[in-house]
């Protein structure tokens, strides 16, 4: 182990910042001239407060690994890792140990080599990685969502179903599902004009995205027509979250339209059931709801 | 300017210090600062802010957990992770969790402000855009 005036000679010399701490009290009892020269003389400061600006030991602080806490002996390792001081905005890969100071106490020393010029070329190639990250997230959003409601388009929706159909069948998690179509809808484009069609769609939209839970996936099936997958729950269930969905149209003021009501038809999940089979019972009851007047649920 | 109430999540008091003074000379509002991811999730709950800048490195419950948590509370969260290389899985993933934006670390004012502006153009709260069902929830 390197020991005092030898450290001291050897480190002086060295083109690096180099600083030792007393590990019993944080207090700095070393610096190298570089470190002295280019930031001032700490010695006999706390480590945290004159070299990283805290108030209290910091919480990335490497005394925990280098020494044995209970023992307050060296582990006689050392550790190396990047850190950023936002003292002076600069970058350091740092090297830290325990020694010995050659009055007994307990040290740990740090050389911290700066490192900002090669992080700032390292960080465009991070920034690269960031934005494709972001750019791959937003191309999967616009390729999932309806861009006139928000809610999920069909492909997404699809989606959705066959991996609940996926679960249903494998871990046998039951889920229903809603069909709902906008009741005469035909008369609002013609009578309002395409514009207002569009706001009562995205006005439908909304009210889906408010009165739904979590697990509910809503998707625009077609035209005026959604879907909704609602996972873990029997058609029982499901017919009450539709009847609430229904209660909530026929409650609502679509402005210029005024009153808006839907028909749904609602199916769950059984045991042979793919996707076709699925949707064609709920499009059924979803007509049965239709003929037998409109602005209801029908199981 | 609309005023924007900003959240400022760092372990370095320092940085906390630093990055709310650069957002208050650009105009914005730091409407709270937390040293840790817990102490960053009661604080959003507490002050339902506009925007969170989060360094991604918090001892405890890091960057991306704290993400997660503040997704889970507010889904169209605004939240721009303060980072550098050498992290870049932790960048994707919290991307991946929420994440709307990333400013390398030391933070340049120009650079903060314009991730700050480019995130609230973009994804502002807007109905039918980005809450609820039919956003970000797979």
């Amino acid at each position: 182990m390197i020991e005092g005036d030898l450290f001291k000679s050897l480190f002086d010399v060295i083109p690096f910042d180099i600083y030792v701490v007393d590990i019993s009290n944080y207090e700095i009892i070393y610096m190298n001239r570089k470190m002295i020269e280019e930031r001032g003389n700490f010695i006999g400061g706390r480590c945290y407060e004159r070299i990283y600006g805290e108030e209290s030991p910091c919480r990335f602080c490497k005394i925990p690994q280098v020494v044995d806490v209970e023992t307050k002996r060296s582990l006689d390792k050392t550790v190396i890792f990047d850190l950023f001081n936002p003292v002076n905005d600069r970058w350091y890969q740092v090297q830290e140990k325990a020694m010995t100071w050659p009055d007994g106490r307990i040290t740990k020393y740090s050389i911290a080599v700066d490192i900002s010029e090669l992080k700032e070329t390292q960080n465009r190639l991070a920034e690269a990685h960031a934005e494709l990250a972001l750019k791959n997230k937003t191309l999967l959003k616009l390729s999932s969502t309806d861009s006139l409601t928000g809610l999920y388009n069909r492909m997404r929706i699809e989606e959705f179903l066959e991996s609940a159909i996926y679960s249903a069948r494998r871990y046998s998690r039951p889920f229903s599902l809603i069909m709902l179509d906008i009741d005469r809808f035909k008369e609002v484009n013609d009578g309002y004009g395409h514009l207002v069609g569009d706001e009562v769609l995205v006005r439908l939209a909304e009210i889906l995205r408010t009165q739904l839970r979590k697990s509910d996936y809503a998707g625009r099936w077609g035209g005026e027509e959604f879907l909704i997958v609602t996972e873990d729950t029997d058609k029982e269930s499901c017919a009450l979250l539709a009847e609430k969905l229904r209660e909530n149209v026929e409650a609502t003021d679509f402005g210029s339209v005024k009153r808006v009501t839907i028909s749904a038809g609602v199916a769950g999940f059984e045991s042979g059931d793919d996707r076709v089979r699925l949707i064609r019972r709920v499009d059924e009851a979803m007509y049965r709801a239709k003929s037998a007047g409109r602005n209801r649920v029908e199981l | 300017m609309k005023s924007c109430r900003i959240l400022v999540v760092d372990d370095s008091l320092i940085t906390v210090r630093k990055i709310s003074q650069a957002l208050q000379d650009l105009g914005y509002e730091i409407a709270g600062t937390s040293l840790s991811g817990e102490d960053a999730l009661l604080k959003f709950r507490e002050l339902s802010p506009d925007l969170v800048t989060m360094d991604i490195t918090l001892p405890g419950m890091n960057g991306i957990e704290t993400v997660k948590g503040i997704m889970e509370i507010d889904p169209a969260a605004l939240i721009i992770m303060i980072t550098s290389h050498g992290q870049e899985q932790m960048v994707i993933d919290s991307i991946d969790a929420g994440a709307r934006g990333y400013v390398m670390k030391p933070v340049k004012p120009e650079i903060l402000k314009e991730t700050v502006e480019k995130v609230l153009a973009n994804y502002s709260v807007n109905p039918g855009s980005d809450t609820g069902l039919g956003g970000d929830r797979d």
